[in-house]
């Protein structure tokens, strides 16, 4: 599904042999802080300059991902943030022209008991409950792909079990890219790892 | 119209001298700006007063055409530095503030017609009071749009993410900026002839020009304020949209 090869950033100064993930393949990019693990995402997503070899997407040549016109999606690690309600986020969100097909109901959230999240702006949501909401929204976008960037950092414990029992099911059906310093939840059905 | 004696203008920038020292009182650093706002103020308005003396020289549209773009040149100067230009430069500043000026010298020149609209001693003063008073909205909607754009990156990236275009992820920012850059003169607008009569129509009905003649003025002027500033600030987020699509990694920052 993604295939890089002889990737190169120059600040931080990164280098990577191969990424290849496979349409149900989990794959971890690992490192110690500062290694460049979110500049390495960033990149993958045209973001920040590198250079590369080889950059492709379902088999097609591409110069990086973009969720504007691929079948992927992108959770950062600097959270949602809106001014808005959490439900008036989500209408805008889904009111974007290439997720109009698609439509998000608050099972999750149902689910997890958070449906009250909907009516709170979205900037009164702790950093863990910004990152569930961020996962509840990606599961209602379904890509084919997802690169997550420490998208369960701020959650504690409890809650990443309670979000993993949800979705286990929905991870281990997709391609997913993700850095993690510790991720008890996606470790588990990993099949890669690629160090920095 | 009787004159005003020099001696009475010593007395005004006494006044605007005193002003300052009160306003000292409680900020070293405005009693700097406001002495400063009061000496400049008359120097560039005598200064106004002799090019205005001399402009009904300019007799061709070409001189007409060099005064547009020198009060344009001082408008981008003033704009960039106000903004302190994050995702735009003069360049691209000129160009706003030069498109949305130049509809309104179209539509002068449809409701006035030319005769009027050209005369040099129509056409300075109606460009530098447009201009002058589009800064002011210009510069509230571009700081918004740009300080949208530092505190929000993260927050643009992570649309992005979700599949929104560059388009669709800076909507919000572009929306915030025209609602701070469009109320003052939409306050204004709502408010002329019952709590305030503005410039142009004073001096209209004070050089004894028919009243409604003069509303009509005014009102022009407050349209064509309006569309400037409202092009100004879409032409502006259109460029940084282009940056930003040619340049993707300034969403970023330093901060990846």
């Amino acid at each position: 599904m993604l295939r890089v090869e002889k990737l190169k950033l120059n600040s931080p100064k990164v280098s990577i042999e191969k990424i290849e993930v496979g349409s149900s393949d989990v794959v971890k990019i690992e490192g110690a802080s500062g290694s460049g693990k979110s500049s390495l995402m960033l990149a993958l997503m045209g973001l920040k300059k590198f250079e590369c070899e080889v950059f492709s997407f379902e088999g097609r040549p591409v110069s990086h991902l973009n969720p504007e016109k691929d079948d992927m999606a992108f959770i950062s690690q600097f959270h949602i943030n809106s001014d808005d309600t959490l439900k008036e986020y989500i209408q805008t969100i889904f009111s974007y022209k290439k997720n109009k097909s698609k439509s998000y109901t608050p099972w999750m959230l149902e689910e997890l008991h958070k449906q009250d999240f909907l009516e709170r702006a979205v900037n009164t949501l702790s950093g863990g409950e910004k990152q569930l909401v961020a996962l509840s929204i990606l599961e209602a976008l379904s890509p084919k792909l997802v690169l997550i960037d420490e998208v369960f950092s701020s959650m504690d414990s409890d809650t990443e079990k309670d979000v993993w029992r949800v979705m286990e099911d929905w991870f281990r059906k997709r391609a997913v890219l993700y850095t993690a310093h510790h991720s008890v939840s996606l470790d588990n059905i990993k099949s890669k790892t690629i160090e920095l | 119209m009787k004159d005003i004696s020099l001696w009475s203008v010593f007395i005004l920038i006494l006044i605007g001298f005193i002003n300052s020292l009160i306003l000292g009182l409680y900020s070293k650093e405005q009693r700097k700006v406001a002495a400063l706002a009061n000496l400049r103020s008359f120097a560039q308005l005598s200064l106004l007063s002799l090019v205005l003396a001399k402009a009904t020289q300019l007799d061709s549209i070409m001189s007409l055409v060099i005064v547009l773009a020198i009060i344009l040149a001082f408008a981008t100067r003033t704009l960039v530095k106000r903004t302190k230009g994050l995702l735009i430069g003069y360049v691209e500043a000129f160009i706003s503030i030069a498109l949305s000026v130049f509809p309104n010298i179209v539509l002068g020149l449809l409701v006035i017609g030319n005769d009027q609209f050209l005369r040099p001693l129509f056409f300075i003063p109606f460009v530098g009071m447009l201009v002058g008073n589009s800064l002011n909205g210009l510069t509230l909607g571009l700081n918004s749009f740009f300080e949208s754009f530092s505190d929000k990156r993260f927050s643009l990236i992570q649309s992005i993410g979700f599949g929104a275009s560059k388009k669709e992820a800076l909507f919000p920012l572009v929306a915030k900026s025209l609602k701070s850059g469009l109320t003052p003169i939409l306050n204004t607008m709502l408010v002329v002839g019952i709590v305030s009569i503005p410039g142009m129509m004073t001096g209209q009905l004070i050089a004894g020009e028919d009243t409604f003649v003069a509303a009509k003025y005014q009102y022009f002027i407050l349209v064509a304020i309006q569309t400037t500033i409202l092009l100004g600030i879409l032409i502006v987020a259109f460029l940084a949209g282009l940056r930003i699509k040619k340049h993707p990694e300034i969403l970023v920052g330093d901060n990846a």
